[in-house]
């Protein structure tokens, strides 16, 4: 591994060094400000290109169908390409293309996962992306994992975070479990930053990564067990917790379950019917009312300091017969049984109850349990309407194009 | 096809610990009253009744005994 290695690929092998981004820089004429890019490299130079020119980008997913184009207001084509001017004065160090980066007046825009219904467009500058990355000495020899979808925001705090030190990165988001696993070993990977259900499909019974050093986990609720499982398949690692939404950036960062709000925005957050609202001063672009309503519903534990938890999106509640049914709460009970690896709850629509709760779950391997010993299980534990009544035993767990557990 | 629907009823009311049933499962059983239905139950059947023969036996309205799961598949 060359220590001027810009990016390892996972999927597909790629290793690229940051003298080959750099001739890329300086030769090539040409940006895509559109682009369904072929591979992460192609999206990582296109990116860089996009930010040294101060130009605009939208990024959209990879594998957006026409149809979803279209949905999204442009026309089919994948691409709308522009030219560039050369430039007079070769970028040849990474000190100047990451000062080049980090001042760019770029605009960025995301699309929303829509799970939600229609994705909405949110523009950032790189002053709204950059709002948490830390540049020092300290963080000159991390190695980066991508496990995020680079198109969305969270995947972008990533790798702003890494060119920002000039860092490798080490590309896992299309990866099987198994290179994941081999990468983070082989690749001397020291920083993972991913949802709780990448790190739940990946966590086995015996594999250790010492070599990792932090742990942040994001987009998703988290729970104790699964900090005290990573704790053990990462006993060298700090870890945390962190907000971030398309619409806002990052905000806070938790150490175990809790979110306090920092003294700098603590003017600026508020709980109303216990969901969490965010001045619009906070916003990359024009809101109408003052407070921004995050769709994120809380718990506050200690009003004083605003330290809060996170409970569940105010519209993941699935409705099953007239009651109010949390996925995330069901899913952490079953995650508790030891014959279970992960779990994923959802509603079907019913003609008897409106939705019908259903629960597909991964075992552990070499473990066996019967739907009817998890029915009983299940109704010591919790109420009636909260129990899933069609479970399935599957190989995959269905997530969205964020890495999070889909609610289809 | 009757017996694959009782089959379906009796894996029913084996997971949610209401089997074996009073009495024998019949045309003639009620689903609530009879054979100890509830809402959730009656969801959970539908959809695997749904998954086996393709209709959704409660589209159109109540079905209140065996009889009439039979009548809606036939």
């Amino acid at each position: 591994m060359q220590s001027e290695e810009l990016l390892f690929d996972a999927s597909d092998g790629t290793c690229k060094t940051y003298n080959d981004l750099f001739k890329r820089i300086n030769n090539d004429t040409y940006y895509y400000e559109i682009w369904r890019y072929p591979s992460f490299y192609d999206f990582l130079v296109n990116l860089i290109k996009a930010l040294l020119n101060d130009r605009v980008i939208t990024l959209i997913d990879k594998d957006l169908s026409s149809e979803e184009l279209v949905n999204l207001g442009y026309s089919t084509k994948f691409e709308i390409k522009h030219e560039l001017k050369q430039y007079d004065n070769k970028i040849v160090d990474k000190r100047t293309i990451i000062d080049k980066i980090l001042n760019s007046r770029s605009l960025i825009t995301f699309f929303t996962s829509g799970t939600t219904g229609i994705p909405k467009k949110i523009v950032h500058t790189l002053s709204t992306l950059t709002r948490m990355v830390r540049v020092g000495e300290n963080y000159k020899n991390n190695v980066w994992a991508i496990a995020y979808n680079p198109t969305h925001m969270a995947g972008m705090q990533v790798i702003l975070q890494a060119l920002a030190n000039g860092n490798r990165m080490v590309y896992l988001f299309e990866a099987s479990n198994d290179q994941i696993k081999r990468s983070i070993t082989e690749r001397g990977i020291t920083h993972i930053s991913a949802t709780p259900t990448f790190y739940r499909l990946i966590l086995s019974d015996n594999t250790s990564y010492p070599v990792v050093k932090r742990i942040t986990l994001g987009g998703e609720k988290s729970d104790a067990k699964l900090h005290k499982l990573l704790a053990i398949s990462f006993p060298n690692s700090k870890i945390n917790n962190i907000y971030a939404s398309t619409e806002l950036g990052s905000l806070f960062v938790s150490y175990g379950e809790n979110f306090v709000v920092p003294i700098s925005i603590a003017s600026k957050v508020k709980v109303k019917e216990n969901e969490l609202l965010i001045h619009s001063s906070l916003l990359s672009w024009h809101y109408d009312d003052e407070w921004y309503p995050t769709g994120d519903i809380v718990e506050v534990i200690i009003k004083k300091s605003l330290t809060f938890k996170f409970k569940h999106r105010k519209n993941e509640m699935i409705n099953v017969g007239g009651y109010k049914v949390n996925p995330n709460e069901v899913e952490e009970v079953i995650r508790d049984f030891p014959e279970v690896r992960e779990v994923r709850i959802f509603g079907k629509p019913n003609s008897v109850l409106g939705n019908v709760l259903c629960a597909d779950i991964v075992l552990n391997s070499q473990k066996q349990i019967e739907i009817k010993e998890i029915f009983k299980k299940l109704k010591n534990v919790l109420q009636e309407y909260k129990i899933p009544r069609i479970i399935k035993f599957i190989d995959k767990i269905e997530v969205t194009r964020t890495g999070k557990l889909s609610r289809k | 096809m009757e017996e694959k629907v009782k089959e379906l009823v009796n894996m029913v009311l084996q997971n949610c610990d209401k089997y074996p049933p009073k009495n024998n499962i019949s045309a003639s059983s009620r689903l609530r009253e009879d054979l100890g239905l509830d809402s959730f139950n009656l969801a959970e059947l539908t959809v695997h009744i749904e998954e086996e023969f393709g209709i959704d036996i409660f589209e159109d309205g109540l079905v209140n005994t065996v009889g009439e799961i039979y009548f809606k598949l036939s």
